[in-house]
């Protein structure tokens, strides 16, 4: 399941190499970033789960099979979780203290999006968070659909039917708000 | 492939052919340049691939950078001992 050139690295890993962590780190944390950024749409949250999702890793790597899993569908599963709690968390505050519509989202302020574009942004933050989930691994992350679903922890089929939603919802909210 | 099929894979993964399942990609465009149904969704599945284009990420140096900086600091610290923290999280 590891790909290739990740073997060895992985199998230092898991020996307790940090030296071999810190290549995985410099290896996967762009991409594990910009998957928590496009949840969240925050890069301070998104930079905090980046962060705990290597640390997650490294103190429980005992727990990491690289004969059943991709590292980075791995990596993506715990970011993914880390996504979930922060939304949560972030649900939990809005009923203890509700939030201005404004700044629900806390989006970020150096995002320089055209209108169309912020269009699209705004309408997949509309959508539940497995839709976007699933549209944001399979569509950004290109992720093939069996990783992807291993990462959300569903089958193939369930995965075909958040993405059919997804998509149809944002097809919809697109052609109202882009008209 | 039947446009039944056809219709699923393309209002889920999209136009582009490289998202669709590998088992099936081949068949699906085979059918999809023999069915006019088949052009006519890919044709809009086309038009939303475009939208969710719009979406890019700004440039996020700073923030991996940040990151790393981040894990080092704690590797340094000694503080991510495995089992250590373990207790504290709920883990995958």
């Amino acid at each position: 399941m590891v790909e290739k050139d990740d073997r060895r690295v992985v199998e230092r890993v898991l020996a307790g190499s940090e030296s071999a962590f810190r290549q995985i780190v410099d290896q996967h944390s762009q991409r594990i970033f910009n998957y928590a950024r496009r949840m969240t749409r925050n890069s301070t949250e998104a930079e905090d789960i980046a962060q705990e999702t290597f640390i997650r890793f490294w103190v429980s790597r005992d727990r990491f099979d690289p004969s059943r899993v991709k590292l980075t569908t791995w990596l993506h599963r715990i970011a993914h979780n880390l996504c979930i709690d922060y939304f949560r968390r972030r649900q939990l505050q809005e009923r203890q203290v509700p939030v201005q519509s404004d700044s629900q989202d806390s989006p970020d302020t150096d995002y320089e999006l055209s209108i169309r574009a912020a269009v699209v942004n705004k309408a997949l933050m509309t959508l539940p968070e497995r839709q976007r989930s699933a549209i944001v691994l399979c569509h950004y992350q290109n992720f093939s659909q069996h990783d992807a679903a291993q990462i959300l922890d569903l089958s193939v089929d369930a995965l075909e039917s958040l993405l059919r939603r997804g998509r149809s919802k944002l097809k919809q909210i697109l052609a109202k708000e882009l008209e | 492939m039947n446009l039944e099929r056809f219709t699923l894979i393309v209002e889920s993964y999209g136009a582009d052919s490289q998202q669709w399942p590998g088992d099936e990609r081949v068949e699906a465009l085979e059918f999809s340049r023999t069915s006019s149904d088949a052009m006519s969704l890919l044709d809009q599945a086309a038009e939303l691939d475009q939208h969710l284009a719009l979406f890019e990420l700004p440039n996020s140096e700073l923030s991996v950078q940040r990151i790393e900086m981040g894990i080092l600091s704690a590797l340094k610290q000694g503080t991510l001992k495995q089992g250590r923290l373990e207790r504290l999280f709920s883990l995958v």
